[in-house]
């Protein structure tokens, strides 16, 4: 077993800071500037951004092309360095959050490795983090079940369809039992059917895995969907305009999209949208 | 769940619209028999003709004889000395395959040290570049003057010939990993180690093999120019005697010429069969 696994196990039992288990993700005051060929073009992706996320939040990060929904959810993930300002993802900075697999990840294409099976695919992050291979086989099995690709383990990526290789790299990220799930327009190359399933679908996972999430989209519909607070964010330079809570009950189902509420957030946030850009 | 299952029949269908194995087998074939069979006859027709149709000519007959053998006549003298060349194949083939396998083993593991780092690339790159500017039938005389022996000279000229594409075409496999799967690798925490030999290796592989098949008749060809620099085996050698009696001996010549063809497209045939079977996720080879 891997140690961050014990660490975790103990920092519970004990129970001496309450604080890094309300929040899942603390982002403080983060400036993103890309730097360009020289100071005068260097582009200001992100300024002075603040977003606190519970344990246990479903939050989407929505904005158009360039407003840094993309960014920052790179610099949770600790794929990116901010310029300036502090992250803390499970009480950790983000660099430790990452070396200590604190959240998984999932891609904007399903980037799959071809030369292994689905089952192998799911198991990846298991071998590198040194589980047991029949430990790693069993929550494979489990995780595929769950995202109803069961009878598809021993299928390469290629022989399935875009939607069903989503559904293995959600699976992928969930592996080690992540605390947090951090999304980047996982369903944008998707027709809208498939796109509404895998809602449904990650609602359920969600539900019964008790991760955080955190969904980048470009879809209104989707975000109000999904969420317990849609983040709208504004370009050049990128930041929030506004949080907006999404009080729809939960489980969310088909009907949910044909009540007068949900069609009242999405124009909502239509018409914040339209203010930023 | 359940009901959320792409329904999609994933294997069922291209099977069973594929015509039988032979059917299939014999489609593949009958173009390149064709051609040859047409080669062939041209081939024949203009040998007799060069014999028998140019009695004007200033040529002799042994000369007529010796500008293009009869298919016929090379196919007799292939079987009159089948002993003597399937055993200088045999040998050639054998040294090759060792220079080969060397040469495969060093040219990736070059590879593998050049991928470390930018700067380790740009001292070795030229240098390996500038190795392959030597014509292989300049560098043997020199590597036969100071390896003396027979066969350690083969396997050194085929190694010599291997690594080459091996090391330039796996560099690039090992470099050309998706963006997003190194990130992934991040994500995971994945050290050095396994980001190469989970990631970078396996995307490496379709790579290598490109190379292998190029470096499968590079190392045939090697291994017989080193055998033209004098020794007691293989095909080069009988090649070197042959030429001393070109008259008399042109349609040997010719048939061991297409003997080493043969065997070369043998050797290129079983590296492309391992690639299938060690390589089979690429889409050219893919069952829908």
């Amino acid at each position: 077993m891997p140690e961050k696994v014990e660490n975790k196990l103990s920092a519970s039992s004990s129970n001496k800071d309450k604080e890094p288990e309300t929040f899942a993700v603390k982002i403080d005051q983060v400036t993103m500037r890309y730097p360009g060929l020289d100071k005068n073009q260097s582009v200001l992706a992100l300024s002075e951004v603040s977003l606190d996320i519970k344990r246990g939040e479903f939050i989407s990060l929505i904005g158009p092309s360039g407003c840094g929904k993309t960014t920052l959810l790179r610099l949770i993930a600790d794929l990116l360095k901010p310029t300036s300002g502090t992250l803390t993802i499970g009480g950790k900075p983000a660099t430790l959050a990452r070396q200590g697999r604190e959240y998984g990840f999932v891609p904007q294409a399903p980037t799959l490795y071809d030369w292994r099976t689905v089952l192998k695919n799911v198991e990846m992050p298991l071998e590198i983090m040194g589980f047991a291979k029949a430990e790693r086989e069993k929550r494979a099995v489990e995780l595929l079940e769950m995202v109803g690709l069961g009878d598809f383990q021993h299928k390469y990526p290629w022989q399935l369809s875009g939607g069903m290789q989503q559904r293995v790299s959600i699976a992928r990220a969930l592996s080690f039992k992540p605390a947090i799930l951090l999304m980047d327009e996982p369903f944008g190359a998707l027709d809208e059917m498939t796109r509404e399933r895998l809602n449904g679908e990650l609602l359920n996972i969600w539900r019964d895995t008790k991760t955080t999430i955190i969904f980048v989209t470009h879809s209104i519909p989707e975000a109000v969907f999904l969420s317990t607070r849609v983040v709208v964010m504004s370009p050049r330079p990128g930041r929030i305009s506004k949080i907006v809570p999404i009080d729809l009950p939960y489980p969310r189902v088909y009907e949910t999209r044909e009540s007068t509420r949900y069609f009242e957030l999405v124009s909502e946030i239509r018409h914040n949208l339209r203010e930023v850009e | 769940m359940a009901t959320l299952r792409d329904p999609q029949p994933l294997t069922t269908q291209a099977t069973a619209l594929s015509p039988q194995p032979f059917l299939r087998w014999w489609r593949i074939v009958w173009p390149p028999l064709l051609i040859v069979g047409l080669i062939i006859g041209v081939w024949e027709i203009i040998s007799l003709l060069l014999v028998n149709g140019l009695e004007e000519s200033t040529f002799s007959y042994r000369q007529q004889q010796s500008i293009l053998p009869a298919p016929t006549k090379v196919l007799a003298a292939f079987i009159a000395n089948a002993d003597i060349f399937l055993n200088a194949a045999r040998v050639t083939l054998v040294n090759a395959f060792i220079g080969f396998a060397i040469g495969a083993v060093i040219g990736y593991g070059l590879a593998l040290l050049m991928a470390q780092a930018r700067w380790v690339e740009r001292s070795f790159y030229i240098y390996i570049v500038a190795s392959q500017m030597i014509p292989v039938i300049a560098l043997a005389p020199i590597l036969y003057g100071i390896i003396k022996e027979e066969t350690l000279l083969k396997i050194t000229v085929a190694a010599y010939l291997t690594f080459f594409p091996v090391t330039v075409n796996v560099l690039k496999g090992l470099r050309s990993v998706n963006p997003l799967s190194l990130e992934l690798m991040q994500t995971y925490a994945a050290n050095r180690r396994e980001v190469y030999t989970k990631l970078r290796m396996p995307t490496s592989l379709p790579y290598l093999f490109n190379a292998l098949k190029i470096a499968s008749t590079g190392s045939l060809i090697g291994a017989i120019v080193a055998e033209l620099m004098g020794g007691n085996e293989g095909i080069g050698v009988l090649i070197l005697k042959l030429q001393y009696n070109s008259y008399a001996a042109s349609d040997k010549l010719w048939a061991l010429i297409i003997e080493a063809a043969l065997v070369g497209m043998i050797f290129f045939l079983g590296v492309s069969i391992l690639e299938r079977l060690l390589v089979p996720w690429q889409p050219e080879f893919r069952k829908k």
